[in-house]
């Protein structure tokens, strides 16, 4: 017994010894002291550049230091467009190297060359610290233009539309997302769901991106007079089918999205805001509509894109509140861009 | 009332019937067990709530399990579940799903193999479920509740239920070595799911291996190791989570002045570190917050010549960065997404209340099946001493326990008291005292009837001294208490309670998606819960048992226009074993 005793102890003993020898942090995790101790602004809100010119590349890098590490909320608001660029994180400081603005926006409308309020807010304390500071000029996104409806439908372009009521697929000034003209489509047709679309070639043989890292990136505007139709949608096709554009002219536009040809779908549904909002969408994420391909998505073999209108007819049934309100969901900024979403880019 | 427990009945034994008469009729390479249950609640607020009314929910259940035995030496067996939920007809809210398959087998009579869903468990320090807030001494208290959310959440004994393949092969020793045994297993704990079309979860591996020896005069030895690791190439995640543990043992039993005694001196050490991918490649190009940490005791476990006093004694120290997925991993959920499925919501402003002991005990939703990579949250109120078991990180300390029967009674009592060997958000280190005292009375009152009344009580207290941000004084108490007598043969009358008490403050370590400590959540508690079960219990048959309960439990809020909830609960609950 006395034996075995000492045995397994001097055992046990050594491998404690062993542990005690590594070395082991005498604390973990932050200072109580600090997170739970009073709240005071070390050093103030400062911003490198106070009338950054995006367009030639300039960036406004902002720092602060708290005495302790906080939730903060930095948010940068356009005061003609009413733009806002927000930052947030849980620290102690916004370092000048990750705390960077390059002149993009969370959501449209874009930043406009106009003044801007700075206001970074502590959570669960009630002092913010407010900057100025002027866009002296706007961010260039970079990427590959689909369509921005500045000076008409892209080149060779198709547009169909059923014969419902109020059918508005066309360019229009009033309310562009950028720029001065956008493509507006809407309308009230009872009996179908697609009220008509847009088919826009493309080529895009050049682009070495995965489809991983390869997005489309458009304006969406919906609601007309504060409503928008149940289940109003845009409907995505994109196809890569080598079958030319538009040889058969009896069809309804475009060749290329039939049933036997290699189209990816994606739904920007539903559309059930008023006013513009901005959307990214991996290629990827595209979902195989007709399998006439390989069902690879290979964005250098895009042939073209279609944006429709779709709806939930009046005479289904399903919709009641559809027989006395138009459909509409506007386009304007269709783009696609590599590596990166639009809206964030650098 | 009595028409619906008929219906009820009914319905639970129609299949239990049927499948009987099936297994008469087959031959002995085919046969059927199973497990039929139904269940009814009808929840409703008191007091000021009663408003909303009574909301009843329930199913009716049939596990089947055919086994097939092509050969002496192999089974397969499955368990198909039909289930109806209440309110739905047939085909509404009716599912039929394989809720089990496991191919189990002999291979030359030397190696025993199970593949498909097993349950395992290892050690205490690398695969172990440890029961958790639930546990309460002597284990009687709730038992329909308890068995109900064992059993869907395939809650045995300290097992998890898993996926995958384990095999174990035994050996005859000669000279000092009586008996060697080789246990490993592969499992899956987590597969590979799609979260978008081109994004991917990695498949999450738990693998293990155990080798036991028995040597002569009472010694033997166990060497555990078990690895968790995501598997980077089946999924397109950045972090990848990598966890080998490693626990040894060795044991002494002898014979000491009529005292059996065992000794254990035991000690381990894990890794955890995640794996990163950069994405833009797809190859796994270094390694981030690698911590390692290591666990050593000694204990000793006494019997008495003629059993009717068992105790214990035991030293153990588990570093701060001590991990195991496998031992670490609680039963239950208490992060604050979890959500109780009755009355979740609160207060004026429909806040989400926390778990409590009705969710506990009776929620089936609020149990946990998975493996976690990270350490989970734990709630104070029920245990804050030990929330990850033995295997629980950062602790130094002593515990000893003492079990003494006899003719009518058992008494038991445990304690210990740990330390912090690191200090969280502080040079302090918490102090952890807990004392646990239970009695169970169990009379013979006739012949024919029994009688059981059992009681548990544990206290704990968690001490930290410092600045004044920093100090930390909690009390918690659960006291457990159930009682059940037999009132005519094969009928009893039961009842259960538990009241949880909590006073003081607390730090929650908040953590990030990967494990790291970051932040804490400051918790003041002055805070009841409780839970109290009347009803009657009755076999009907061996394999055939009714029970109908009114539970009453509540909890202190603190929110917005609500201190207190108080519900009722109607409770029944019919299970048959095919």
């Amino acid at each position: 017994m006395k034996k075995t005793c000492i045995s397994l102890t001097a055992l046990t003993s050594l491998t404690l010894a062993i542990m005690t020898s590594c070395n082991r942090p005498v604390t973990e995790g932050p200072a109580i002291n600090d997170l739970f101790g009073v709240f005071e602004i070390v050093d103030s809100l400062q911003l490198s550049n106070a009338t950054p010119d995006f367009s030639i590349g300039e960036t406004v890098r902002f720092s602060c230091e708290f005495s302790k590490p906080v939730n903060w909320t930095l948010s940068i608001v356009g005061l003609e467009t009413g733009s806002i660029k927000r930052f947030e994180d849980f620290s102690s400081e916004l370092l000048p190297e990750q705390v960077i603005w390059y002149g993009n926006c969370d959501d449209v409308p874009f930043f406009s060359e106009e003044p801007c309020q700075v206001i970074l807010s502590v959570e669960g304390e009630n002092e913010e610290m407010v900057a100025e500071l002027v866009v002296q000029g706007v961010k260039v996104y970079e990427g590959i233009e689909v369509a921005n409806f500045e000076d008409d439908i892209p080149n060779g372009a198709l547009v169909w539309h059923q014969d419902g009521g109020n059918m508005t697929f066309e360019l229009a000034q009033d309310e562009p997302l950028q720029g001065n003209q956008y493509f507006k489509m809407g309308g009230r047709v009872n009996w179908d769901w697609s009220l008509g679309y847009i088919d826009i070639p493309l080529d895009l043989s050049d682009v070495s991106t995965d489809a991983d890292a390869f997005y489309l990136n458009l304006g969406v505007y919906g609601g007309l007079s504060g409503q928008f139709a149940t289940d109003q949608y845009v409907n995505i096709l994109i196809s890569e089918s080598d079958t030319p554009f538009n040889d058969n002219t009896s069809n309804n536009a475009a060749d290329i999205f039939g049933n036997d040809t290699e189209v990816y779908k994606h739904q920007i549904r539903p559309v059930d805001w008023e006013g513009w909002r901005f959307f990214s969408v991996k290629y990827s994420d595209f979902e195989v509509k007709s399998e006439g391909g390989n069902n690879v998505r290979e964005p250098a073999e895009i042939r073209g894109i279609r944006l429709g209108l779709q709806a939930c007819p009046f005479n289904s049934g399903n919709c009641p509140d559809n027989a006395n309100i138009e459909a509409r969901t506007d386009l304007d900024y269709v783009m696609f861009t590599e590596g990166t979403a639009l809206l964030e880019q650098e | 009332m009595k028409h619906l427990l008929t219906a009820i009945l009914s319905v639970g034994l129609t299949p239990f019937i049927w499948a009987q008469e099936l297994e008469q009729s087959e031959s002995s390479r085919y046969w059927l067990d199973g497990f039929s249950r139904t269940w009814f609640t009808s929840d409703a607020l008191l007091e000021e709530q009663t408003s909303t009314g009574a909301i009843s929910s329930g199913w009716n259940l049939l596990d089947l399990n055919p086994h097939v035995n092509p050969t002496p030496a192999l089974e397969v067996f499955a368990q198909v579940r039909v289930l109806n939920e209440f309110g739905g007809f047939f085909g509404q809210g009716t599912q039929v799903d394989v809720r089990q398959l496991r191919v189990s087998g002999v291979v030359k009579d030397k190696v025993k193999f199970n593949v498909g869903d097993i349950y395992l468990h290892q050690s205490e320090f690398t695969l172990h479920a440890e029961e958790g807030e639930v546990d309460d001494g002597w284990g009687h208290a709730f038992e329909a509740q308890r068995r109900l959310v064992s059993y869907e959440n395939f809650f045995v004994d300290n097992r998890w239920r898993m996926q995958g393949a384990q095999a174990n092969v035994a050996f005859r020793g000669d000279r000092g070595l009586e008996r060697f045994v080789i246990d490993g297993y592969v499992t899956r704990p987590l597969g590979s799911r799609q979260l978008s079309e081109g994004s991917y979860t990695p498949d999450r591996v738990l693998a293990g291996i155990t080798s036991a020896a028995v040597f002569q005069e009472g010694w033997s030895g166990q060497l555990h190791h078990a690895v968790l690791a995501d598997l980077p190439n089946s999924g397109t995640a950045e972090y990848h989570v990598l966890n080998p543990v490693t626990h040894g043992k060795i044991e002494k039993q002898q014979v000491w002045r009529d005292i059996s005694v065992r000794w254990i001196a035991e000690g381990g050490g894990s890794n955890h570190a995640w794996r990163i991918r950069d994405l833009g490649n797809s190859e796994l190009d270094s390694l981030y917050g690698g911590k390692t940490g290591a666990f050593a005791g000694l204990s000793g476990r006494f019997v008495g010549r003629d059993s009717t006093w068992q105790g214990y004694i035991g030293y153990r120290e588990v570093d701060p960065f001590f991990r195991s997925a496998g031992a670490q991993s609680k039963r239950y959920d208490f992060s604050e997404g979890a959500s109780p499925s009755v009355f979740p919501l609160v207060g004026s402003d429909e806040a989400m209340r926390s778990v409590s002991v009705f969710d506990v005990l009776s929620d089936v939703t609020i149990a946990n099946q998975s493996i976690s990579a990270t350490l989970m949250p734990i709630a104070p109120l029920f245990e804050n001493v030990l929330p990850f078991g033995r295997a629980t990180p950062n602790r130094r300390g002593f515990e000893a326990g003492l079990r003494r029967q006899s003719k009518w009674m058992t008494w038991k009592f445990n304690g210990s008291r740990f330390q912090e060997l690191t200090g969280q958000g502080t040079a302090e280190q918490r102090t952890f005292t807990n004392v646990g005292v239970g009695v169970e009375w169990e009379p013979s009152v006739s012949v024919k009837r029994s009688f059981r009344l059992s009681a548990f009580e544990k206290v704990q207290h968690t001490h930290r001294g410092g600045s004044d941000l920093e100090k930390i004084d909690l009390f918690t108490s659960n006291f457990t208490f159930s009682a059940e007598l037999e009132l005519w043969p094969q009928v009893w009358v039961e009842c259960s309670g538990r009241h949880a008490m909590g006073r003081g403050s607390e730090f929650l370590n908040v953590r990030s998606e990967l494990g790291e400590l970051y932040n804490f959540r400051k918790i003041d508690l002055d805070t009841q819960a409780w839970m109290t079960s009347m009803g009657i219990k009755h076999h009907l048959s061996n394999d055939v048992m009714a029970q109908v309960q009114w539970n009453l439990w509540g909890q202190d809020l603190g929110v917005a226009n609500q201190s207190r909830l108080m519900a009722s609960q109607l409770f029944i609950v019919i299970s048959a074993t095919l």
